[in-house]
């Protein structure tokens, strides 16, 4: 990852933005990413700091210096460093140090460096010159390049133009993310992200489809603090993940004293041009109330039903009754973890103000009943595969009466 | 009822209602709830005894303390001085003491008397090897550590301040009394956050130096609480601690050195003039940073600017004199103190003795501390990791050969060298390259009593 120091913007009133690399700038990037890991590759076998001292040896203007270090630090991440046996060296200076310790304390004349040396480097078979270069083999700067594995020059330069994104991240106190996912399983994997990375939001949904989530830490409450900025960053790919992205965020930068506005919008991202694909179990159950006929109509629910405090709960389906148009949603839990279904409990307890159907197995050993006293949630748990027209039945009941669930009102009868 | 819980560093107070605004909490419509950094408990749960509602408090999570003193060691009148007006504070507060003087002990007795699960913060590897020890022997208990790769909580746990940032939202829960070793480093951007974070309703901070360069240390009183004690240097000298002396040696350039650092130095103050940067000024190094990086010209006068700061910093007739103090003190332990890695390999590789930075190894530095203190080494190297903290009562002669112009790092050096052993005499030098900017740095940081006193003196350096 780079860090802030390598990225290219610039300040406009209360905006950061990022230099676009572009003509003459950018041909320049691609010849200086190639210098870069040719360098690299001519130094298999040398030391890092070799490697620095050259890399330090190639022109750049004073406009090109973060564009290079930031692609260096590219070539750096692509490439193995060997480090040299950090115990014989330690093993080494113990011998040298003591025998100078030694030395230094009983000789009444000045020390004898040299003689130290040469005594050292004869017990050991070995020359005054290589016990020296031995004696801090260990050192970051005297790791050695063992590989390098650094993309064409024309990737390398694009791998910068991305990574300066999450780079600023880094920085970020507060993110506002318009988003907008083709299904509910992609939502779900980016609140899954938000709840792994420990961030806090809030969610708006937008006009035009979509939701605004307004993400940072929950400390951010007190003070703006860029305590969240590496969890920020880490969250990029997931909301690059979705298919429409908006970002806002604000950045802590330099030594301004307020947050800087950065704006970001991705042209091109990973995986939208593929067409959301429905889980195996949900397709499959989408299918066969398909085929049940008429009565119901069966869409893909793009909804995120959000409940501060407690969490979300994003459905599968929507199954519309055609007779009267009232629908209910339908969330897929499958072989889920118990705790999501207690989690989806606690939310149908607190009231999300629609109508859920969640299915879950039977191997996740929970009653229906847990939601019998609910009036807007139920749960069906069901045996092997999803029966549709039992799922059906649930629906119905739940839309039409709130009342016990069908399995409990057959065996009441 | 009311339900506390320690979310992430933070309270999350469920079950008020909006009106009643409890001390210290904001509303979070995140969460539909209020919240309060973690610092906030103490306030919070007396708050809400006092308006007799009913809570379930399941953000504490830290014990009473079971192992107890087991070291009787009699402490000296001034420490237990320190520790009653730390109780008198309500167990929250600052105890102000120099290097050398038992400041660890007095936290040692602070956190026997409040008998809670303890965090003792510290700023380097090296302090936490040495909290470990010290915590282990007193309270004859194991001791958790977390930093420096590793990662065990126990009641008495020591952790640096770059982890506890890093980690405190995670396990700031499980400590009722926090002590903050060296805790001038708090105030801060990122290190403030551990203590915010923290739930401890017991707080200590220790320090020789409070005053911070940017005025920060007043937010001291609400991370930790107010000065409860404090003592000078000159007030404990001698008695307490090891009689001492300074020098500061100036050193004259070699006449090439002279001659590159006059035209490197004209290269850097020219563009300075002609960019119209004021270095005096609070942004004035971020302007010439930033002017540097525009220019050619800018990016000569910052090479020039590094290259007569590294000409003046470790011009070579430091080294030469330093060979003659290592000369001089050949049955003494001596202290080297360099500004930066490079010049402290150097004198490592130049006079074979053994350093200690950040890249050493934490089983390298305890093993040649250990060397050091049994006097098999007689010479340490340094950068900047053993300006603080680091306990070893044999060493009694320092050689700054370069450093920043702050005064808190001075006076934590000389204090490397001042915890008292009979009949030990302590000497600090200073080597400063005469007739280039090092002189004003110099000034700059002995601006301290402890450099005022009788034994502080002036030498030129012999030829």
């Amino acid at each position: 990852m780079l860090s802030p120091d390598h990225v290219r913007v610039r300040r406009r009133g209360g905006e950061l933005q990022l230099l676009a690399l572009k003509g003459e700038l950018r041909e320049r990037a691609v010849v200086i990413a190639r210098d870069l890991a040719d360098v690299a590759r001519a130094h298999v076998g040398k030391s890092r700091g070799e490697l620095e001292e050259a890399w330090e040896g190639i022109a750049v203007s004073p406009r090109e210096r973060k564009l290079s270090l930031g692609l260096a630090k590219l070539v750096e991440d692509a490439s193995e460093f060997e480090s040299g046996d950090a115990e014989q060296a330690a093993e080494l200076r113990r011998e040298v140090f003591a025998l100078a310790a030694q030395k230094r304390a009983t000789n009444a004349l000045s020390f004898a460096r040299d003689a130290i040396l040469d005594e050292v480097a004869t017990r050991r078979g070995t020359t005054p010159v290589a016990l020296e270069a031995e004696l801090y083999a260990d050192l970051r700067s005297a790791q050695r390049l063992i590989a390098c594995q650094a993309p064409a020059p024309e990737a390398l330069v694009l791998g910068y133009e991305r990574a300066q994104v999450q780079a600023i991240l880094l920085r970020a106190v507060r993110v506002v993310a318009e988003v907008g996912c083709a299904s509910a399983d992609a939502y779900r994997a980016l609140f899954r992200q938000l709840k792994f990375r420990r961030l806090l939001y809030r969610v708006h949904p937008l006009e035009a489809g979509g939701y605004r989530l307004e993400i940072d830490g929950p400390f951010s409450l007190f003070q703006s603090v860029a305590k969240y900025g590496l969890e920020l960053a880490l969250l990029l790919p997931a909301l690059e993940a979705c298919q429409k992205l908006r970002l806002r965020a604000e950045v802590r930068w330099a030594h301004q004293g307020k947050p800087l506005t950065f704006a970001y919008e991705p042209t091109v991202r990973a995986g939208a041009e593929q067409p959301p694909r429905a889980r195996d179990e949900v397709a499959e159950l989408s299918a066969g109330l398909s085929e049940l006929g008429a009565g119901w109509q069966i869409e893909p629910a793009e909804r995120v039903l959000d409940l501060p405090g407690v969490g979300v709960c994003i459905p599968d389906l929507v199954l519309r009754r055609a007779s009267d148009g009232a629908a209910v949603l339908v969330e897929v839990l499958g072989f889920w973890s118990r705790a999501s279904v207690w989690q989806r409990v606690e939310l149908a307890q607190k009231g999300l103000g629609e109508r859920l159907l969640f299915v879950v197995s039977s191997r996740l050993r929970v009653s229906e009943d847990v939601l019998e006293d609910a009036d807007e949630a139920a749960l069906y748990v069901y045996k092997g595969r999803i029966n549709p027209r039992t799922l059906v039945r649930h629906a119905e009941r739940l839309l039409d009466h709130g009342g016990p669930s069908p399995r409990r009102a057959e065996r009441a009868r | 009822m009311v339900v506390l819980r320690f979310a992430d560093g933070t309270l999350d107070v469920q079950g008020l209602e909006r009106e009643q605004e409890p001390p210290g909490c904001e509303w979070d419509p995140r969460t539909l709830g209020f919240r309060a950094p973690a610092r906030a408990y103490a306030e919070l749960v007396l708050w809400l005894r006092k308006s007799g509602l009913a809570y379930d408090d399941q953000a504490r999570a830290y014990s009473e303390l079971e192992p107890k003193l087991a070291l009787g060691r009699a402490p000296r009148p001034f420490q237990t001085e320190a520790l009653a007006e730390f109780r008198k504070a309500g167990g929250r507060g600052i105890v102000v003491l120099p290097t050398g003087s038992g400041k660890s002990h007095v936290a040692v007795l602070a956190i026997d008397d409040r008998r809670r699960s303890a965090l003792v913060v510290v700023p380097t590897l090296d302090l936490v090897r040495q909290w470990y020890d010290l915590l282990r022997t007193s309270f004859a208990t194991e001791v958790g550590i977390v930093g420096g790769g590793s990662y065990e909580l126990r009641p008495l746990t020591v952790t640096t301040y770059d982890s506890a940032y890093l980690h405190m939202q995670h396990f700031g829960a499980r400590f009722g009394t926090v002590v903050f070793d060296e805790c001038h480093h708090l105030p801060g951007a990122t290190y403030e956050l551990a203590a915010e974070l923290c739930l401890a309703p017991f707080r200590l901070g220790l320090t020789a130096t409070p005053e911070r360069a940017d005025g920060r240390e007043a937010v001291l009183a609400r991370l930790i609480g107010p000065v409860v004690y404090r003592r000078d240097i000159v007030e404990l000298a001698g008695e307490y601690l090891a009689e001492y002396a300074t020098e500061r040696v100036s050193i004259e350039l070699s006449p090439d050195e002279r001659a590159e650092y006059d035209i490197e130095r004209k290269v850097y103050v020219d563009f300075l003039r002609a960019s119209g940067v004021r270095l005096g000024s609070p942004s004035g190094w971020s302007d010439f940073l930033m002017r540097a990086s525009r220019s050619e010209a800018g990016l000569r006068a910052l090479a020039a600017y590094r290259r007569q700061r590294e000409l003046a910093l470790a011009a070579g007739q430091k080294l030469e004199y330093l060979g003659l103090l290592l000369d001089r003190h050949r049955r003494d332990r001596v202290l080297v103190f360099t500004d930066d890695n490079a010049t402290a390999y150097a004198v490592s590789r130049r006079f074979l003795v053994p350093v200690i930075t950040h890249q050493t190894k934490v089983k390298e530095r305890s093993e040649i501390l250990q060397k050091f203190s049994s006097g098999e080494y007689g010479v340490v190297a340094t950068s900047k990791v053993l300006n603080e903290g680091v306990d070893v009562p044999e060493a009694s002669v320092a050689v700054v050969i370069s450093g920043s112009g702050s005064v808190r790092e001075h006076v934590q050096r000389l204090g490397r060298v001042l915890r008292r052993r009979e009949g030990k005499q302590a000497i600090l030098y200073e080597l400063v390259s005469s007739g280039t900017g090092e002189a004003s740095t110099s000034e700059r940081r002995r601006a301290h009593s402890a450099y005022r006193s009788a034994g502080a003196r002036s030498s030129d350096a012999e030829p």
